[in-house]
């Protein structure tokens, strides 16, 4: 990380986290660094940044950083943190806030497997109604250039029944569209 | 007794013992499981990192199906479930958002119904009595490791179900049965289960760690009450072993096989035969098969 001036962060940063709180109801301020949110996360050990560490720099302006964080995309929202926390912080819907709000400002994506793995799942639910399975692991072998990913297990899924190479499409598919349109139309109307 | 049955993705695939076995032993048990007509993904872990609105839409809508039908859902996978109940209660606190909501899924979803979890089912609404008074094989020499994983208890403030560090509920389930809960500290840990394409490494660590721990606590099989925990923790189980040079060959049940097997069904019935940690000779050795 290159060198920051600590109260020109803060100022510069002000209305973007005030949008981070407004969006994910999390106040970064009740946090007081206790450090029990990273003592039991079952992923920090992979990440460049702890929960407690993301919501320091959001509390000191550095939020370029916490967008381009490992964590916001390895979180998996087990809730240990926030069943533990003595703040009642809720921290992986501020880490569901900052993965959007980084999306949508254009940012890099540190974990592109996790983000094309969500991306392809949803295609196949917003085409078929339900979770398409056999349609996710092409899209997202393809698109992930792990041409591998999953194989290892698919034949054994294949051979008890229990994928289908087929899409199981529902009747109320048109519903389920008009969710993902008006998603779209909220964002554009931002 | 009726109520919604929501049995998403995973109960028509990766976890149709699963669902075999909650037909099962519903219909044992005299509950009515209405299965929501054309249900749709909860959109798991991908909508709710994706979009603020996409999940409770997503959910909104098949809870709303549910409410028109007068009925509670029961969800049995735990991913589905904390959805549910981060949808209704995104409905019941943001007048606007319900607004949004109805406009897109072409319904009046008014947000009156809510989402029970299958421990939370059989426990609290249906009760032990009536569990026990079905039992024709008790499921003893059994020692089971209780393993709630992580969205069934937690986070506590939305699923205000059992305590979210050392629960009880499935363990009493688990001994009114007649097999023996162990105790062992990693209940609610969770095995990762999100990151199972994207970050396989992540996953192997964890259910290391789940496993030792049962093992180290005198456990003999595990049971769960999700079909992301039950299929995460069997289907990498050899990867693990590879990985980390142990051997566990440890079963995973679901609770309803449990349930299942002690009203005197069969494992195959109940779709054990569909289970990636060979089982067989377990369940002879345990005179359960
Ligand atoms: S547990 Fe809560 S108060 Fe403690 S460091 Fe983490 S977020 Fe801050
Ligand atoms: S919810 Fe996310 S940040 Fe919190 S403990 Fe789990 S993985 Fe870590």
């Amino acid at each position: 990380m290159e060198q920051v001036v600590m109260n020109t962060a803060l100022k510069e940063s002000e209305s973007l986290l005030s949008e981070i709180e407004h969006k994910s109801h999390v106040d970064v301020k009740k946090c007081y660094q206790c450090g029990t949110c990273a003592a039991g996360c079952p992923v920090s050990y992979v990440s460049d940044f702890t929960p407690r560490q993301v919501v320091k720099m959001l509390q000191t302006g550095l939020i370029d950083e916490v967008f381009k964080s490992h964590m916001i995309w390895l979180c998996i929202g087990c809730g240990n943190c926030v069943a533990r926390c003595p703040r009642n912080l809720n921290i992986p819907h501020l880490h569901d806030t900052l993965r959007i709000l980084s999306k949508e400002k254009g940012y890099p994506c540190a974990e592109k497997d996790v983000d094309i793995f969500n991306d392809s799942f949803l295609k196949t639910v917003q085409y078929t109604g339900r979770l398409y399975e056999a349609g996710l692991t092409m899209l997202y072998n393809t698109r992930s250039g792990h041409f591998m990913a999953g194989m290892d297990v698919a034949p054994g899924m294949f051979m008890l029944g229990k994928i289908s190479p087929f899409p199981h499409l529902i009747k109320g598919r048109k519903e389920v569209a008009n969710i993902f349109k008006k998603m779209r139309e909220m964002k554009g109307a931002k | 007794m009726k109520i919604a049955y929501y049995p998403g993705c995973s109960l028509e695939s990766t976890g149709k013992e699963y669902h075999f076995s909650n037909k099962l032993i519903a219909k044992k048990l005299g509950i009515e499981l209405w299965e929501i007509p054309n249900w749709n993904c909860c959109g798991a872990s991908p909508a709710h990192q994706s979009d603020l609105f996409l999940p409770i839409g997503l959910n909104a809508r098949n809870l709303a199906i549910a409410e028109e039908e007068g009925l509670d859902v029961l969800a049995p996978c735990a991913a589905c479930y904390n959805r549910m109940l981060a949808a209704v209660e995104a409905v019941n606190n943001d007048e606007d958002m319900r607004k949004k909501v109805n406009e897109s899924i072409g319904r009046d979803y008014k947000g009156t119904n809510t989402a029970v979890n299958m421990v939370q089912f059989l426990h609290d609404m249906v009760g032990i009595d009536k569990i026990s008074a079905q039992i024709q094989k008790k499921l003893s020499g059994l020692k089971v490791a209780c393993y709630y994983g992580c969205l069934l208890v937690k986070p506590p403030a939305l699923t205000k179900y059992d305590n979210p560090e050392n629960p009880q509920s499935l363990d009493r389930i688990v001994e009114a049965l007649g097999a023996e809960p162990i105790v062992w500290p990693y209940k609610t840990e969770c095995c990762g289960g999100g990151l199972a394409i994207s970050k396989t490494e992540v996953i192997l660590k964890l259910s290391n760690d789940i496993f030792s721990m049962a093992v180290a606590s005198g456990a003999d099989c595990l049971v769960t009450a999700c079909p992301m925990c039950q299929l995460n923790l069997e289907l990498r189980q050899a990867a693990t072993e590879k990985e980390y040079k142990v051997k566990y060959n440890m079963p995973v049940f679901e609770i309803s096989e449990l349930v299942g097997l002690s009203f005197g069904f069969s494992p195959k019935e109940l779709g054990i035969n569909k289970h990636f940690v060979k089982n067989d000779a377990f369940l002879k050795e345990k005179k359960l098969a």
